[in-house]
Parts: C-alpha cells; sequence; structure tokens
C-alpha cells in the first residue's frame, strides 16, 4: 500500500517536471514549426542561472528560481532573434529539417560551452528548503520536491490560462493554427514567435532552476528532459499544449512503476515501447488529430 | 577536350571513362580516391594512420546518413543505432558462435537492413519528423537494452570484441576502411543516378508531383532507408572489430549528431562532401585537443549553423568554387602560352 | 478610399499582374471580375499585403500601403476575407471573432460592439459561439470569415469569391449581407464569378483578363456592354 503511494506521488513529481518541459517544446512546434533539439539546455541555463544566483550570489531560493527561469528565456530570445530569423531570410524551403539542424548545432555550443567554461563539475545546491511534508506514515515528501511540483503546476497552470483566456494567448495559437489568417488579422508573427520561444524557453528554464537541489547543473543536465519532453510530445502529438501535460503524468507515472518493479535501466525501454506501441496504432498521437 | 584530343583517346577508354561516371567515378573524385589509397605511403605516424581510418568510417558514416537527408530529406536520428545493431550482430555471433568477422559484415548489414526496413515501412508513410522520432525512439531502447542486458553485452564495462586482423598497426585497416568507403560511396551514387535515385530525389522535392507521376512515394522512402541502415550496419561492424571494444555508446545520439554533422558540413549537394569533411575535421580536432577536447563540439555546432544559414553548400561548395578557380587559371596559362606561339 | 495606381505584381518571375489600376471611393461597392487565373485573387493579395507588388502605388486615404507587411496593412484598416477563408480551425467561433479584432484589443467596449454587430448580421453564429470554427457547415464557415473580417470595423472590406461552393439559398444570403455592409457604409472590393449578381449589386466594375484591365465602368454600362455579355454572361 505504501509502495503505490510512494509511486504515485513520485510519479506526480515526474509528470509535473515533464509537463514543464513537454508543454514549452510542443508549443514551439505548433506555431513556429521548430523542433528544438536544444530544449534541454535551456533546462541546463536555467539550472545553472539558479546555482549562481542562489549559491554564489546567495538570493533566496524563489529569486534564484525566477533568475533561472529569466535566464533561459532571455537566451532564447537572444537565439530566436539571431540564428532563427537568419535561417528564415535565407531560406525558407525545408524548415523543418533546417531549423531543426540548426537547434542541434546551438545544442552542442550551449552544451560543451558550459563544459569548457564551468567544467564538467556539478553545481548544485543541497537543498532550498530543509524539511519535508509527512504525507503517509512512511512517506515523507521532501520540501524542495514538493515546491519544485508546485512550481511546475503554476508554470502549466499560468501556461493555459494564457494561452486560453487572454487575446494575446489566442493570437499564438491563432499562428498554429493558419499563419494567414493571423496575418490578415492584424497579427505581427515575429513578435508571436519571439514570445512563443520565449515563453517555452521560461518554463524550461524554470524546470531546470526548481530542481536544482535534486539534479545538480551539469554541461549535460539537459539530456534526460530533452529527452522525456519528446518522448512526451511525441506521445501526446505534436503541437498539442494540454495533451502534452497528459502525456507527461502518464509517462511520468510508467516511469516509476517501471523503476520499482524493474529496476532504473528499463524505465526508458518500457516507456519507449509504450510509445512507439501506441504511435503504430495511432500515430498521430493520443490527442493527435491528423 | 579538342577534337583532335579527342581522337586521341582510344574507343576502350572512353567506354571505361563513362562506365566509371555512371557511378560517379568521375576523374576528380577519381584522383581523390587515388590519393587516398597512395597517402599512408607517405605517413609514418601510427597516430595520424589511425585517425585517419576513424575518419574514413566516420566520413562513410556521413555519406549513408547524407544519402537519406539529401535525397528523401528525412533525418534518420537513430543511426547510430543501426550502427550498433550491427557491430553487436557480428561481435556476439564472433563472441559465442566463433563466427568470422568477415562473415559478420554481412550478418550485421542484413539485422540492420531489416530493422532499417521495419522502421521504414512502419514510419515512412508518415510526417518526417514522425520517422526521425521513431527512429531516434528505436535507437535510444536498443541503446538501453543493450546496457540492460548485462549478461550478454556487458554494457557500458564494454564487450571485449576480436579484432579483425591479427596487427599491432592500423595500417592493414586503413585498406580495409578505404574499399569500404569507396564501395559505399559508388553504390550510393550509383542509386543515386539510378531511376531510384531521381524517384527519390523527386519525391524530397514535391511529393505531390512525384506521386502524380505514378511514383509510390512510400515505397522509394524504404528503399533509400534500407539500404542507408544497411550501410550503417557495415560500419558499425568495422568498428567493432577495429576499436575491439563495444559499449552502448556507439548507439548514443551524439553518435548520430556528430555524423549529422559531418554530413552536413560537408554538404548538402555531394555524397562525397561528408567523406571529405570527416577526413579534415577528424585529424584537426585531434590537434586541438592540446586546448581543450570539448572545443570540438562548439565548433561543430559553429560550423553546422553557418553552413545552415550561411553557406548551404559547404565543404562540397568550397571545393567545387576552388576547382572552377583552377580551371579558370589554368584555361588562361594556356590561352597564354598558345598565344605566345 | 483606396487608390491602387499601375500595380504590378510577379511570382518570382512569372508577371501576373501588369499596371492594374482601380479606384474605390469611401462607401462604394465595386466589383473585380474576370475568368478564372486573370489574377483577381491576386490582386487582393497584394492589396492585403500577402504579396509584395514589383512596382505601383496603392494608397489608402493618400497613405501608402504598397510594401507593407499583410499585419501593418490589416492594421491600418483593410480587411481580406480570403477565398480559403484562413479561419482557425481549432478554436471556437468566438474566439476567431474576437481575434479578428485584434487590431483593436485594447478598447473592449469596441470588440464588444463588433460582436455585436457581427452577430446581429449572422444569428447563425451567435447559436454557435463555442463551436470550433472547423466543425462548421460550408456557410457558416463563410459567414464566420466575413463576420471576423468585419471585426476590425474595417475602412475598405476586400472579399474574395464569397459564393464559391455554396448552395444558391446560401449565396443569396451572403450577398445580402454584404448590400446590407455596404448600405450601413462600408465600402467592399469585391472578387466574384458570378458576373451578373455582382454587377446587379456593385455600383462600378472592373474586368480583369490576363492581368489587365480590359474594361471600367457603371455597371450598369458594363451589364449592358457586349464584351461582358458575350465573355460572362453567355448571351
Amino acid at each position: 500500500m505504501d509502495t503505490i503511494f510512494d509511486m504515485l506521488f513520485i510519479g506526480l513529481l515526474r509528470g509535473g517536471l515533464y509537463a514543464l518541459m513537454a508543454s514549452g517544446l510542443t508549443l514551439v512546434l505548433g506555431v513556429m514549426n521548430i523542433s528544438n533539439f536544444a530544449h534541454g539546455e535551456l533546462y541546463m541555463v536555467g539550472g545553472y542561472a539558479a546555482y549562481f544566483a542562489g549559491s554564489v550570489f546567495g538570493l533566496h531560493p524563489l529569486l534564484a528560481i525566477l533568475v533561472g527561469a529569466l535566464a533561459a528565456s532571455a537566451t532564447g530570445v537572444l537565439v530566436e532573434r539571431t540564428a532563427f530569423r537568419a535561417l528564415r531570410t535565407m531560406s525558407r524551403d525545408k524548415w523543418l529539417t533546417n531549423s531543426f539542424l540548426l537547434t542541434v548545432g546551438i545544442s552542442f555550443i550551449l552544451q560543451y560551452s558550459a563544459f569548457v567554461i564551468w567544467g564538467p563539475t556539478y553545481k548544485g545546491v543541497p537543498s532550498y528548503w530543509e524539511g519535508f511534508i509527512p504525507l503517509t506514515p512512511t512517506f515523507r515528501l521532501p520540501l524542495d520536491r514538493a515546491f519544485a511540483f508546485v512550481a511546475a503546476v503554476v508554470g502549466v497552470s499560468a501556461l493555459w490560462f494564457f494561452l486560453t483566456k487572454t487575446v494575446t494567448g489566442k493570437a499564438i495559437r491563432s499562428v498554429s493554427e493558419d499563419e494567414t489568417g493571423a496575418m490578415l488579422v492584424g497579427i505581427n508573427i515575429r513578435k508571436m514567435h519571439t514570445l512563443t520561444f520565449a515563453l517555452s524557453c521560461l518554463l524550461a528554464g524554470l524546470a531546470g532552476a526548481s530542481l536544482l537541489p535534486i539534479a545538480p547543473a551539469h554541461p549535460f543536465v539537459g539530456l534526460g528532459p530533452l529527452f522525456k519532453s519528446y518522448f512526451v510530445v511525441i506521445l501526446a502529438g505534436f503541437g498539442n499544449v494540454m495533451g502534452s501535460v497528459v502525456g507527461a503524468f502518464v509517462i511520468g507515472l510508467l516511469e516509476t512503476i517501471t523503476y520499482y518493479n524493474l529496476g532504473a535501466g528499463w524505465q526508458n525501454v518500457a516507456s519507449l515501447i509504450v510509445i512507439m506501441l501506441v504511435l503504430l496504432l495511432k500515430p498521430a498521437g493520443l490527442f493527435g488529430s491528423e | 577536350m579538342s577534337n583532335s584530343e579527342r581522337k586521341s583517346i582510344n574507343p576502350l577508354m572512353m567506354s571505361v571513362m563513362i562506365r566509371l561516371r555512371s557511378v560517379g567515378l568521375s576523374p576528380p573524385t577519381l584522383s581523390f580516391f587515388v590519393i587516398l589509397a597512395i597517402l599512408p605511403l607517405f605517413i609514418r605516424s601510427e597516430y595520424t594512420l589511425r585517425l585517419l581510418v576513424v575518419g574514413l568510417l566516420l566520413g562513410s558514416q556521413a555519406m549513408a546518413f547524407s544519402f537519406t537527408l539529401s535525397s528523401i530529406d528525412i533525418i534518420n536520428f537513430g543511426f547510430a543505432a543501426f550502427c550498433g545493431v550491427g557491430a553487436y550482430t557480428s561481435a556476439l555471433l564472433a563472441i559465442n558462435l566463433g563466427i568470422s568477422p568477415w562473415i559478420g559484415f554481412i550478418a550485421g548489414a542484413i539485422v540492420a537492413a531489416v530493422l532499417g526496413l521495419g522502421v521504414g515501412v512502419l514510419t515512412l508513410r508518415l510526417r518526417g519528423l514522425f520517422a526521425a522520432c521513431m527512429a531516434w525512439f528505436l535507437g535510444l531502447t536498443l541503446q538501453s537494452l543493450a546496457a540492460v542486458l548485462v549478461d550478454l553485452t556487458r554494457g557500458y564495462l564494454g564487450l571485449p570484441v576480436p579484432f579483425l586482423l591479427d596487427v599491432a598497426s592500423s595500417r592493414p585497416y586503413y585498406y580495409i576502411i578505404l574499399p569500404i568507403a569507396i564501395l559505399t560511396y559508388v553504390v550510393l551514387q550509383g542509386l543515386d543516378q539510378s531511376n531510384i535515385g531521381l524517384a527519390c530525389r523527386a519525391i524530397g522535392q514535391n511529393t505531390e508531383a512525384a506521386k502524380a507521376s505514378g511514383v509510390n512515394p512510400t515505397k522509394y522512402k524504404v528503399i533509400n532507408f534500407t539500404v542507408s541502415c544497411a550501410l550503417a550496419g557495415v560500419l558499425g561492424v568495422f568498428h567493432a572489430h577495429f576499436v575491439g571494444v563495444l559499449t552502448p555508446e556507439i548507439m548514443a545520439t551524439t553518435h548520430t549528431t556528430e555524423v549529422l554533422a559531418l554530413a552536413y558540413i560537408g554538404g548538402r549537394t555531394s555524397l562525397w562532401g561528408g567523406l571529405l569533411a570527416a577526413l579534415v575535421i577528424i585529424p584537426v580536432f585531434e590537434y586541438l585537443r592540446s586546448i581543450v577536447m570539448e572545443v570540438r563540439f562548439i565548433i561543430y555546432g559553429l560550423l553546422l549553423i553557418s553552413v545552415m544559414i550561411f553557406y548551404p553548400e559547404g565543404l562540397t561548395g568550397l571545393v567545387r568554387a576552388a576547382g572552377r578557380l583552377a580551371v579558370k587559371l589554368i584555361g588562361k596559362w594556356r590561352q597564354g602560352t598558345g598565344a605566345q606561339k | 478610399m483606396l487608390e491602387i495606381t499601375n500595380v504590378n505584381a510577379a511570382y518570382g518571375h512569372l508577371q501576373v499582374l501588369w499596371d492594374v489600376s482601380m479606384t474605390v471611393p469611401e462607401g462604394g461597392f465595386i466589383a473585380l471580375i474576370g475568368p478564372n487565373g486573370a489574377g483577381k485573387t491576386t490582386t487582393l493579395n497584394t492589396i492585403a499585403g500577402l504579396i509584395r507588388p514589383s512596382s505601383g502605388e496603392i494608397e489608402l486615404m493618400d497613405v501608402p500601403l504598397a510594401g507593407l507587411p499583410a499585419y501593418e496593412v490589416s492594421q491600418m484598416g483593410v480587411s481580406l476575407v480570403p477565398q480559403d477563408l484562413n479561419l482557425f480551425a481549432g478554436m471556437s467561433v468566438i474566439d476567431n471573432l474576437i481575434l479578428g479584432a485584434y487590431a483593436n484589443r485594447r478598447d473592449k467596449q469596441k470588440v464588444s460592439q463588433s460582436l455585436d454587430f457581427v452577430f446581429d448580421l449572422f444569428p447563425v453564429l451567435a447559436d454557435r459561439k463555442k463551436q470550433l470554427a472547423g466543425t462548421l457547415s460550408g456557410g457558416e464557415r463563410k459567414m464566420l470569415a466575413l463576420g471576423r473580417g468585419l471585426m476590425a470595423e474595417p475602412k475598405v472590406l476586400l472579399v474574395d469569391e464569397p459564393s464559391l461552393g455554396l448552395a444558391p439559398l446560401l449565396v443569396k444570403a451572403v450577398f445580402e449581407a454584404l448590400q446590407e455592409l455596404n448600405r450601413r457604409g462600408i465600402t467592399i472590393l469585391l472578387v466574384e464569378q458570378n458576373v451578373r449578381a455582382t454587377l446587379q449589386m456593385a455600383q462600378y466594375g472592373y474586368v480583369l483578363e490576363q492581368g489587365h484591365i480590359v474594361l471600367q465602368g457603371n455597371s450598369s454600362d458594363l451589364l449592358e456592354g457586349t464584351h461582358v455579355r458575350e465573355a460572362y454572361l453567355g448571351v
């Protein structure tokens, strides 16, 4: 019985993290038609920035996390306005392939620049908040993890609210629906692209920053989150933001169940096999509609 | 060639040249391979030779990868896994059943091809992004399996693999990988210039138009993909029996991205670009070890981005521009000496 | 109000419009007719800013539009209802309309008024507020596209073949809506294949053939003239 609670909570925690990452990734895919292979590196930037803000400059954890999220967002804006814009003016054909390759190059540069500047050592903090929440007689939830989960819920909810209830959010969605239509109603596509990418990176940075005590920052810390984000995005269906949130929890729970029953090495295998099976039956993904 | 010169080439030579050209072995390319063949005679350093072997290996992988990317615009993001599959097949056959690595080449190619065929048939009729992700996921699954099935593969501890040859030097290995590289090039170029290649390029350009012309897009995409995977398998086998140790790292995404970078920096418009890029970049990066090893990926990234945005023709474009310049200069020189007569 | 002077436009190297000149006066209902492939859609797309003219001027109340990107042209008050509709299929009717007023989004009152206006004009849409645009019927989608075009309170409404693919009864409804709009003071430039009905609604017409304006005049004159009668009315 206790194990089930454990599994449930840990699965939810993981799911929350994956939801933060995947929703941003799928949003960019839907709106900008870019498959961002450097998404994990924005997580990494969030982690490093939070580390420096919290550990080196001694900022309060909440501020450190905010700094992390903003740093990632700023990095994203920089990349969007330089690299993506340049690519757009150079060539619009085979856009998906070309922009993907561009993000591969960016991911190399970000990962290995971090390596060169800060080395391979782990930069972490033992914890943001000490203490536990006793949830069941045998399961105590560390405050850090609880907070990370709250951050994920807040992040995803804010995204949902923004996209469905505000005009700017609707404008962003309209760009993924029909770019020409969006232009014709007076929406500045370029601005929407930059905003979308900034949002996506903000969420990834938030994830990296809030999980710093659990996953210390190092050059390749983003790889795991990157892979998982893609698992979720493909499972849920490209471009479907809310679907990816659901998918994130599915994957989180599935991984945790596998971990408890088969061990760490089998997590990926189990998730991947499930995903591949789902896709063979429904290529558009669980919530996709093609 | 002037008419008087043309008469002096006998018909046999002409027909040989035409045959060679049909598999992409035009005089420049042929000379390139000839240079590669005699290169080791001038190199004493074992270290450099080993680098060249690695360069030829990765370069051939880049060519196989490029074949899928350039013509049908599909990124085989699980490419490294197909190399790995070939490698593990041959390695395990050699270790457990004592089968010679030379047969392992064929076994590895077949297994990789079958896997590629499967993936292709299941995914290529849908969006390219979908196929790329599925190939990637398959690769990750296989990598995880290789790591987890420790009893079979020894996981990350490393599987000791019998060497292809019982020698200490890399020189003989060079003379095995070079024919493999040339064969890879010839096979791919031959396919590219055949009807299959024509169909593939038509599909890559405009699928709807190709369909309207009676081309079945999925069939040709699958053929293209399978051939590329089969070659990946062969090259993986070589890797295993050359390095002597096999870990799941061979299937890592980083391996695919390195091949991808080489293919792209080499240039989309030719097949040999990736090979040339590898032969230039790999040795250069090794010499950069003295600075910082990791800078090499930063440079890969910068080169990749620069090629994407500013110079899509990559190294191929540079070489061709240089070639055109050379032809111009030779022409002018000839005119100069001619006028003096 | 809208002056198009000697506009030339091309797709790459293929020139499609040759020295096209038109005047759309304020409050007018102008028709642009011609055979398939003449370049009527291209003309509207060029005015809307989707295509950049290679030469010529487009002016809205003396403000130059040529070369401006589509979103700016829209913000300046030129609203295009395209042939393909370009609706946001995965979004609700009301969201589509709200986005139509994007240029005025800061003025909540105005947006609300525009919504009332559109629902008054097309009661069908009011019944289907929350329905996804992609699930509407053909006629309803046309109305939604028109409604969306109207939300920004445009100075000029460009409409591209609204009757295409519609049953006759619906065509009648759409044309009546256009006439009502014009009566309420909205300037309209209409591209249509249905020549007789169009010229009966419009005051002035331009005939575009192979990228050239070959004929123009009061619609009544055009209707009686031999060219239109022979080429388009089958008389």
